[in-house]
């Protein structure tokens, strides 16, 4: 193929875009379950609070859209869908954390639960192809957005990419800085420890299963709200489940996330690009299309090698704590 | 605690299934309750596509008088219970609608002597009783690809495939065919998603077409083609509706759909098993049978002009005459 069709900056810069587009709801969810299972929660729910988040958020912003609060309906969509999505951990919490029962078995439940009221709920209420939201429109950062290629790649996007850039910083900052985020850690590695030393071990449980559903619901609803503006049966498409294998892959750290959510969204991207640019000259693909497709999970299985055996994961992921018992 | 937590969980995972599936219930019409024609459908029926057309064409039938019955939402896994349900509720011609229910449709089918099934493998493999049917899509897609021709400004022509297997690839290779016809420089560009389903994937992938030109497409799997309309939506173009009518999904791109009209087919299906005549057919329903039409965007329609609509419409009438045939390129 001829490669002066990708090394250029018009090439880079759509790729990048792409890039990031695909990459952002599965990094929020991500970051979500980062938070969660760093005090030891494990969400297998993901998937399903994502399709919960996307259906809230956006019937919220489908019927907002019209009204008094026109304006800030799809922000208010938004905020719907971080709801739901807390919603979800609260019933995935009970369950937990409160009655102690396996997080595997919840977990799925949730993700059953999630996409069962999801559709219904739509289907019930709007129930067609044809309903859209009206989306974010790009918001270019003055003075930023003039810098060549990055600035058209990085300053020149939908307010939800600077917040989940933002996103990123303050859960790590959340995590790492500050004296909640030692507690989250605490819990995740040593419950019985923490409870000793004055950790109220069950309501940081609760809050990090809270905040990492509410960062999986606004996932959820931004992919259906702003960047597809439309909901329909499986238009989650399995990201929950993606966002899961993220966590592992990034070793729990948000600014690891960051990185494989936008290698596995570079990866797609550069995948169509390939495929699509390959025919221009010869009028067939060069390259076999499957090989593109896999390049994603090849990624993904290098990293788990390279990884293997290495005790990144909180000690106590996954175990219910009971007051006593260790 | 311990049992009234395990009540908690076995409650949400009912009201989840319970709702996941509460569509799902047989809906039979009244009539005899003996005889009649079921069809069992992977998502949806209001997909405006593959799922609508099956539940489209069964609808024909109940007006007709047949006692008929449908299932949406029935995963692959779930099939062969389906199937074995309208067996014992005396459905005598029952169509598993999808390529995925396979090994149900045959496993069910040797169970289940006395009534007739139909599956969409499209690769003749049926046995005594049981159809198999084609979707010579490919067929549709040659007028279409005159039209694509003449609106296209770039010449270049996209094909958006969930897959690229036979019925896909066949159907992107007839529009080029087609559209070379009026124009000679027309090329295509074709992308495997690898989803059928995934939306954001496939419209990174028409955007990717774009990139490189594309301003008209036809699709293959129903993510792909809502990929397809939203990225003209952002880029301009035309898009081709799925084997549903799309126009109320896209109005100001979607300027012609593929439509799949089974009835015919499933009325034939019908008529063969009342007259005893059910010996492991292949049904193959295309343009001439009236199985596959155009169906044009009203909307849309000042943006065709007259004698590219003409031209169209005169390549419909020579296929179904059969004095245009259309080539099948598998791969």
């Amino acid at each position: 193929m001829d490669w002066s069709l990708i090394l250029n900056w018009g090439f880079l810069i759509a790729l990048a875009t792409a890039g990031i587009t695909l990459a952002v709801p599965v990094l929020l969810a991500a970051l979500g379950e980062i938070v969660t299972e760093r005090a030891g929660v494990l969400n297998l729910g993901l998937d399903g609070v994502m399709v919960a988040g996307g259906v809230a958020g956006f019937m919220a912003a489908f019927y907002l859209q019209n009204g008094p609060l026109a304006g800030i309906s799809q922000w208010l969509g938004l905020a719907v869908g971080v709801l739901a999505g807390m919603l979800m951990g609260l019933i995935l919490a009970v369950l937990t954390i409160t009655l102690r029962a396996d997080q595997v078995v919840a977990g799925v439940t949730l993700v059953v639960l999630g996409h069962g009221v999801g559709n219904y709920l739509y289907r019930q209420n709007i129930g067609t192809l044809t309903a859209r939201t009206n989306g974010l429109p790009p918001l270019a950062l003055p003075g930023l957005n003039r810098i060549p290629v990055l600035g058209e790649i990085l300053f020149n996007k939908d307010g939800t990419v600077y917040l989940t850039a933002f996103l990123v910083f303050l859960v790590w900052f959340l995590l790492f800085r500050t004296t909640w985020g030692l507690k989250i850690r605490a819990v995740g590695e040593n419950p019985a420890a923490s409870d000793t030393s004055g950790i109220n071990v069950n309501l940081t449980r609760y809050a990090a299963t809270l905040i990492g559903t509410a960062l999986a619901g606004l996932g959820g609803a931004v992919l259906t709200v702003v960047q597809l503006r439309m909901f329909r049966e499986g238009i989650m498409g399995g990201r929950g489940w993606i966002a899961l294998a993220l966590v592992i892959f990034a070793r729990w750290r948000p600014g690891l996330a960051l990185a494989g959510a936008l290698m596995f969204g570079l990866a797609d991207a550069i995948q169509y690009r390939v495929q699509a640019l390959s025919q221009i000259e010869r009028g067939v693909g060069t390259i076999p299309y499957e090989f593109l497709l896999m390049l994603p999970y090849i990624l993904t299985i290098l990293v788990l090698l390279y990884r293997a055996g290495r005790g990144d994961a909180p000690e106590a992921l996954g175990r219910p704590y009971v007051k006593g018992s260790d | 605690m311990r049992s009234r937590l395990s009540f908690l969980v076995v409650l949400l995972v009912i009201a989840g299934l319970v709702l996941a599936g509460c569509t799902q219930a047989p809906a039979a019409a009244p009539a005899a309750d003996k005889g009649g024609f079921a069809i069992v459908l992977t998502g949806p029926w209001q997909d405006h596509s593959w799922n609508e057309a099956g539940y489209l064409g069964a609808q024909a039938l109940g007006k007709k008088g047949v006692r008929i019955a449908f299932s949406e939402n029935v995963k692959d896994a779930d099939a062969a219970r389906v199937l074995r349900q309208y067996c014992d509720q005396g459905y005598e011609m029952i169509v598993a609608h999808s390529f995925s229910y396979q090994d149900a449709t045959f496993q069910v089918a040797t169970e289940c002597p006395k009534a007739n099934f139909a599956w969409a493998g499209g690769i003749n493999r049926t046995a005594k009783n049981v159809a198999d049917y084609d979707q010579p899509f490919y067929e549709a897609a040659y007028p279409i690809g005159v039209l694509a021709g003449k609106l296209s400004k770039t010449g270049m022509l996209g094909a958006l495939y969930g897959f690229d297997i036979p019925v896909c690839h066949a159907m992107g290779e007839a529009l080029l065919a087609g559209a070379k016809t009026v124009n000679p420089n027309a090329r295509l560009i074709t992308t495997a998603v690898g989803d059928w389903v995934d939306v954001a994937k496939a419209k990174q992938a028409a955007l990717a077409q774009a990139d490189a030109g594309v301003d008209y497409w036809i699709e293959c799997g129903e993510g792909p083609a809502l990929g397809a309309i939203e990225a003209a939506k952002e880029r301009g173009g035309y898009v081709t509706g799925y084997v549903g009518d799309m126009s109320s999904v896209g109005p100001d791109h979607v300027v012609v759909s593929l439509v799949w009209n089974l009835e015919p087919m499933f009325q034939k299906m019908l008529d063969d098993t009342k007259a005893g005549k059910f010996d492991a057919p292949y049904y193959r329903f295309g343009i001439a049978e009236d199985a596959l039409q155009l169906k044009f965007n009203d909307k849309l329609k000042d943006k065709v002009p007259a004698d590219v609509m003409r031209t169209v419409e005169q390549t419909m009438a020579d296929i179904k005459a059969g004095k245009v045939k259309v080539e099948f390129v598998p791969k």
